[in-house]
């Protein structure tokens, strides 16, 4: 007779040796790779100059000194990168979240002529380098009288962000069962109501996978920020950080300060929404 | 059929209330931020002219200085506006933001940054003979300094820029570390250089006589130095023959690059210009071949203390006896031919060429200013390396070694032998196989070149 889920102890914790080989000491290697770089900086961020270069490096800060978040903030100006990081990252994720969800709706859930069509088009979008679109948009944009204004780079990340995040929203609203819908349609609800209101907290954890992913790729960028803005209280703080690297000179303390200062948004959305994260990307690998 | 209409009705409102706040908003950002065209016409007639300056390498230092040095020359002359922008990042990103200004008809009306042939040949740039002729620039410039610029159009010998503020090629030495295995610090020849190396290193305790650049740049290095060694003062003889892999050259990297993993590091292999900083300014080589940009970061490593740190010239050439340099980089301020203010541009460029301009950014750069008036300043005399540096230019007994930036793929060339010099550390080829490969591309360029 077959034991019970109990009896064959799976979710007991017993020590296994093999466990703690073929899972744990990987696990803990692969964190300590990934940080050591990020500590460093941190601990670098901390240090006094002649800590960094000279004859007196350390590998701790001793004595600790936020001087370097200083300088960076206040002097390099950081603040006023960061606040552009901000507008542009945020203003480019509500827009392509709105419209992701609007079109893996549709595609998800309509069928109409060209529908294959629309999706080989949206994937072989992603195949083309960026660098490929950035003189022609430069003209065009400059038609449009938006070189030089944050709102080109805001209209390049939407367009560039939206053809994946569609299809990954696509596979979202494929795992919620139609039958929901039909059940919300026969008690009076709108396509819309039931969009909004039956569909959407199901797809939370698509939702939140979409904005994180949107939201990483519209900070990080340096490509597209430094080629359209030609004035330097519109630059971001992929942009703020290379002006910190000198023709034959680096304040790695500042450097690292930058940086560290350039990860918190990222780090504090991971933190608070990682939960739906998880599963919202396992879901959708599951069912795309 | 009502709720069709409704849903269309909606989805035409939903698109034109998404497209509102990108009109709205690009107006507002373009009270701030007008295309440089959309200033031009606003301001033709009026008398008021808007100039834009871009300068390459920026940091906020520089950003900075040169900010308030135009606030200064928008107030002294009410009619121009000067508009700033630093261009952070090595000299392929500003071409890289040329490159689309141009094609965008955006261009700036005067560049800080690196001449190129290309800019030559594409004709985006202005001849400035006209200008200099007439200017007060042309007796504060030694002649050689504008003749290395001339030289980038060699079939015309056209200026094309003015020579800015640039850095000087030195070696950075530990006297200290010297003085204690009993040498003398004064290098007279580059003979001398190899002797400190052998003596000054202790492996055992990390410090190497001197530092190989193997990473990005490395064949610029190389080109710099064996040069120097050899005397030789142009990459292609009177013949036309490539002069790189001349004997005296082959010695020299034989010798350089042969002391690898003895008199240097083994991670030399993939070092670029700031691990190589980094290891001096850390104790760890008693010898750096670099230029006066690294110099103050350096200094400040020992606190500047001169027995600590000093900075010299190149030494001299063992077969010529004369100090042999590599030509000054070409930094200069350009004009572009697109401006449409030329004249208020040039004055522009004779502003930054006052010492008051070009001696202050020289001292925060670490670079040497090519007027007299400016090199002339206190600063230059009271900092050792920079002192070192303009003394042994000014010299007339330094020689510039001359290179052939006329040739429209010599820095592409110059750059994939880079992985060439990887192979020589590692063993894979020797120095005048090397050499002769690359004597092998450059002819073909040159030949390409003078039959074009």
């Amino acid at each position: 007779m077959t034991k019970s889920i109990r009896q064959r102890g799976y979710h007991k914790k017993r020590f296994s040796v093999r466990r703690f080989f073929s899972l744990n000491v990987p696990l803990v290697l692969f964190m300590i790779f990934i940080l050591i770089p990020l500590v460093w900086a941190l601990l670098t961020s901390l240090k006094s100059y002649d800590q960094v270069s000279g004859e007196n490096v350390s590998v701790f800060p001793n004595p600790l000194t936020l001087i370097n978040y200083v300088n960076v903030w206040k002097a390099s100006k950081f603040q006023v990168y960061f606040g552009n990081s901000l507008f542009i990252a945020s203003v480019s994720v509500i827009f392509i979240v709105l419209l992701s969800i609007c079109n893996g709706y549709v595609l998800s859930r309509y069928d109409f002529h060209g529908k294959k069509a629309v999706m080989v088009i949206l994937l072989c979008t992603q195949l083309m380098p960026v660098v490929l679109f950035i003189i022609p948009l430069f003209v065009v944009f400059k038609t449009m009288g938006l070189i030089n204004t944050r709102f080109s780079v805001i209209l390049f990340y939407i367009v560039q962000n939206l053809a994946f995040n569609s299809i990954m929203m696509k596979s979202f609203v494929d795992g919620v069962p139609y039958e929901i819908e039909e059940a919300a349609h026969v008690d009076g609800c709108s396509r819309m109501r039931t969009l909004v209101h039956i569909v959407m907290p199901l797809l939370v954890p698509g939702i939140v996978a979409c904005l994180v992913m949107a939201f990483v790729n519209c900070w990080n960028d340096f490509l597209v920020a430094f080629s359209f803005i030609q004035k330097q209280s519109s630059f971001t703080i992929p942009i703020a950080l290379k002006y910190m690297i000198g023709e034959y000179n680096v304040d790695y303390g500042q450097l690292a300060a930058g940086s560290i200062i350039a990860l918190i948004i990222p780090v504090g959305l991971f933190a608070y929404i990682q939960k739906y994260l998880v599963s919202g990307l396992s879901n959708g690998a599951v069912k795309g | 059929m009502k709720k069709n209409v409704k849903t269309k009705i909606l989805s035409v409102f939903l698109a034109a209330a998404m497209l509102l706040p990108l009109a709205a908003c690009s107006q507002g950002e373009n009270s701030n931020a007008a295309s440089k065209s959309q200033k031009e016409s606003e301001n033709q007639g009026s008398g008021k002219v808007t100039l834009t300056y871009w300068a390459g390498s920026g940091t906020e230092e520089r950003n900075a200085f040169l900010k308030k040095a135009f606030e200064t020359y928008n107030k002294k002359n009410p009619n121009i506006t000067v508009e700033y922008l630093g261009v952070p990042g090595s000299a392929s990103d500003m071409d890289q933001k040329l490159n689309m200004a141009i094609a965008g008809d955006e261009v700036p009306d005067v560049v800080q940054g690196f001449l190129t042939s290309s800019y030559i040949s594409r004709k985006i740039v202005e001849p400035l003979d006209s200008y200099v002729d007439q200017s007060s620039i042309k007796n504060d410039i030694q002649t050689k300094y504008l003749d290395v610029f001339r030289n980038t159009d060699i079939k015309n010998k056209k200026l094309y820029a003015i020579p800015a503020p640039s850095n000087g090629t030195m070696i950075y030495i530990r006297p200290d570390l010297i003085k204690e295995a009993g040498l003398s610090s004064d290098l007279d020849t580059w003979n001398d250089f190899f002797k400190i190396a052998d003596k000054t290193t202790q492996q055992s305790k990390g410090v190497y006589g001197y530092i190989i650049r193997g990473g990005s740049r490395a064949s610029a290095d190389l080109e710099f130095d064996m040069y120097s060694y050899s005397g030789i003062t142009s990459f292609f003889d009177k013949n036309g023959k490539c002069t790189i892999n001349d004997p005296k050259n082959v010695e020299f990297v034989e010798k350089f690059l042969g002391r690898f993993k003895k008199d240097t590091s083994a991670d030399d292999l993939n070092k670029n210009w700031t691990a190589m900083s980094a290891q001096f300014q850390s104790g760890k080589a008693v010898m750096l071949v670099h230029n006066t940009g690294s110099g103050p970061a350096n200094f400040k490593a020992f606190n500047n203390d001169p027995n600590k740190v000093k900075g010299m010239a190149f030494p001299k050439s063992p077969y010529t006896h004369k100090v042999t340099v590599p030509q000054p980089t070409l930094n200069g301020y350009m004009m572009m031919s697109g401006s449409k203010n030329k004249a208020e541009a040039w004055k522009l460029i004779e502003y930054m060429q006052t010492p008051a301009i070009s001696g202050g950014f020289a001292k925060i750069a670490g670079q040497i200013p090519v007027t007299k008036s400016a090199q002339s300043q206190d600063w230059i005399q009271n900092t050792q390396y920079i002192k070192a540096s303009v003394d042994s230019s000014n010299d007339p007994n330094t020689v510039f070694t001359n290179y052939p930036y006329y040739l429209p793929n010599f820095t592409k060339i110059e750059n994939e032998e880079d992985a060439q010099v990887q192979r020589v550390l590692l063993g894979k080829i020797t120095a005048k196989q090397m050499l002769d490969d690359w004597a092998k591309k450059l002819q073909a360029e040159y030949d390409k070149y003078k039959n074009s």
